[in-house]
């Protein structure tokens, strides 16, 4: 069995702790209670047991604490199909990300996917494309379950992967 | 040390875990059951029952080389928020420990924490009717926007859904139709035109304007189809509108302005002249208003100014002009009335009107005013409109001075 941490992600308002409820206790809440700070969540994987980080989301007037990203064994990178600005700031997560744990894996949740978009597979495509490290970008949406599990699972192949490799 | 520790822990918000460089669980705080979220007991792997070191492992450890200290703020358990901080320590021993403190924030922080999600939740309502806005806005453009193709005979080629939408018909009856069916310009063709001017009636009937782009189509130089993208104006129209109706009008009272005035009287003179016929206009001086202005200050005397010329606006026939040609003084252009005994009999009733309308200020002031009023009637008194206007200020110099 082994442990690790994973760290959500993103801006504010992206739905970070909606994943993290979805995928823990498969609940959901239409209320948006911005996280402050840092909340600590575990979640049985098979062999695996993985601790997620669902952290303050990044806004204009305060950046992403980088101290809650170390020791990280992955990341997911949450945005919001409906907010292009969300989408923008993937590239500066994923900067931010390597800058504390380099190379480490990302996937990429393009979250609320239920609510009407414009995401492309090509933008999917040049999503994937900005980094090496990036294991899957994949449209989410905490609210119906759509790819959420997935996601975790995705991450988690990789990570147990990269832990068995190295011991 | 641990005696320190336990009587901090007793004393205040602060708990603890003890553990050694295999993280096993060495000591605790007694009260630490109540915020960690395994059960703890000693020898037991320290991460079952402080996740928060999970993955910290190797910077744990260089904390024995010297390493600063390692410091989480606000990680929310339960609905409390505590800070984080490891520690290594000799034990009595001489073995190196390390120490993990969660400690409680207090007040001020959580009003902190309230205060940013307060602000992150507005943020987001904001960005997010923000988009909203946008794409009510593209929507609406796109519904304006109206574009079609025509051949070089003015024959409809292809058309978008704002132009079926604007005329609420369907596409296939717009293919195949002249443009001129739909759109009514000067010309009706676009030859070396690169904007043209329409106007279109659409399914509500209204008329709307549009400034359309003529886009040519070649190939190997041989124009054969215009794009036409057309654009609403019709809100241009009422800018227009509003800016011809601010050159004629005063401002605060909405009235006519001088220059209105004396382009109305000149047309006045000119029908007179064809018809041999004459007409009169009264000046109204609103007396004693300076005292307004010092008694009740500028506000009030801009009050009194609209009243005056809304009372005066409801007092005069449809065809007869009301203006505002200086501060305090009003004009009334009477559309043909030139008899004596009519002209007397109006005055007399303008003077009424002052005495029956004074101003409600508040409910415990009332402002009260009279006109000093002058005639001046052409050919009469003058031959043209600002010597009519010099006569009538000579006059009221007169009236004033006399009383």
């Amino acid at each position: 069995m082994i442990a690790y941490k994973v760290v959500m992600v993103g801006d504010f308002g992206v739905g970070k702790t909606s994943l993290v409820r979805r995928f823990v206790d498969n609940s959901f809440s239409e209320d948006y209670l911005s996280t402050i700070g840092v909340s600590i969540s575990k979640k049985s994987l098979g062999n695996s047991t993985v601790m997620l980080w669902d952290i303050e989301g990044d806004t204009e007037f305060k950046p992403i604490f980088k101290q809650y990203l170390l020791g990280a064994k992955g990341f997911i990178i949450v945005a919001d199909v409906t907010r292009k600005n969300s989408l923008e700031s993937i590239q500066k997560h994923i900067e931010l990300c390597h800058s504390i744990v380099s190379g480490a894996p990302i996937c990429v949740a393009l979250n609320k996917s239920d609510a009407p978009h414009a995401i492309s597979e090509e933008t999917i495509k040049s999503l994937k494309s900005l980094s090496p490290s990036i294991v899957e970008v994949l449209k989410t949406s905490a609210k119906n379950g759509d790819a959420v599990l997935e996601i975790f699972y995705m991450l988690d192949k990789n990570v147990s992967q990269t832990i068995k490799n190295r011991s | 040390m641990n005696a320190i520790s336990k009587l901090l822990s007793q004393k205040s918000n602060i708990f603890y875990i003890v553990f050694d460089k295999d993280f096993k669980t060495m000591e605790f705080s007694p009260t630490i059951e109540e915020i960690i979220h395994d059960e703890i007991e000693k020898g037991l792997d320290v991460r079952e029952s402080m996740w928060e070191l999970v993955g910290l492992e190797e910077k744990i450890l260089k904390l024995i080389e010297g390493d600063d200290a390692i410091h989480f703020p606000m990680i929310l358990k339960g609905a409390t928020y505590y800070d984080l901080d490891v520690e290594t320590f000799f034990s009595a021993k001489g073995v190196k420990l390390f120490i993990a403190y969660l400690i409680k924030k207090n007040k001020e922080s959580l009003s902190y924490v309230a205060t940013i999600k307060e602000i992150n939740k507005k943020s987001l309502i904001y960005e997010t009717e923000d988009k909203k806005n946008q794409e009510e806005q593209y929507k609406l453009i796109n519904k304006r926007v109206i574009n079609f193709n025509v051949d070089m005979n003015g024959m409809i080629t292809s058309a978008n859904d704002a132009f079926a939408y604007f005329f609420d018909i369907r596409r296939d009856k717009i293919l195949g139709e002249h443009f001129s069916n739909f759109f009514k310009a000067r010309d009706s063709n676009f030859n070396d035109k690169e904007t043209i001017i329409f106007n279109a009636v659409n399914k509500n009937d209204e008329i709307v304007s549009f400034h359309a782009n003529i886009i040519p189509i070649s190939r190997e130089n041989v124009i054969y189809e215009n794009i036409i993208i057309c654009q609403d104006i019709s809100s241009l129209k009422e800018i227009e509108k509003e800016l011809v109706f601010a050159a004629g009008n005063d401002s605060l009272t909405g009235v006519a302005n001088r220059s209105q005035l004396l382009d109305k009287m000149d047309e006045a003179i000119i029908k007179s002249k064809n018809l041999n016929a004459s007409f009169s206009a009264c000046f109204i001086d609103l007396e004693n208003f300076k005292l307004v202005n010092s008694d009740y200050g500028r506000h009030a005397g801009d009050m009194l100014l609209k009243h005056v010329a809304k009372i005066l606006s409801n007092f005069v026939r449809k065809n007869d002009m009301v203006a505002r040609i200086s501060g305090n003084e009003f004009a009334i252009l009477f559309d043909s009335i030139s008899d004596t005994q009519g002209i007397g009999v109006m005055l007399e009733r303008i003077k009424e009107l002052a005495i029956k309308n004074p101003l409600i200020y508040t409910k415990d002031d009332v402002i009260k005013f009279t006109f000093n009023i002058s005639l001046v009637s052409y050919p009469k008194d003058a031959n043209n409109a600002e010597k009519l206007i010099k006569v009538a200020d000579k006059m009221m110099c007169l009236k004033k001075r006399d009383s």
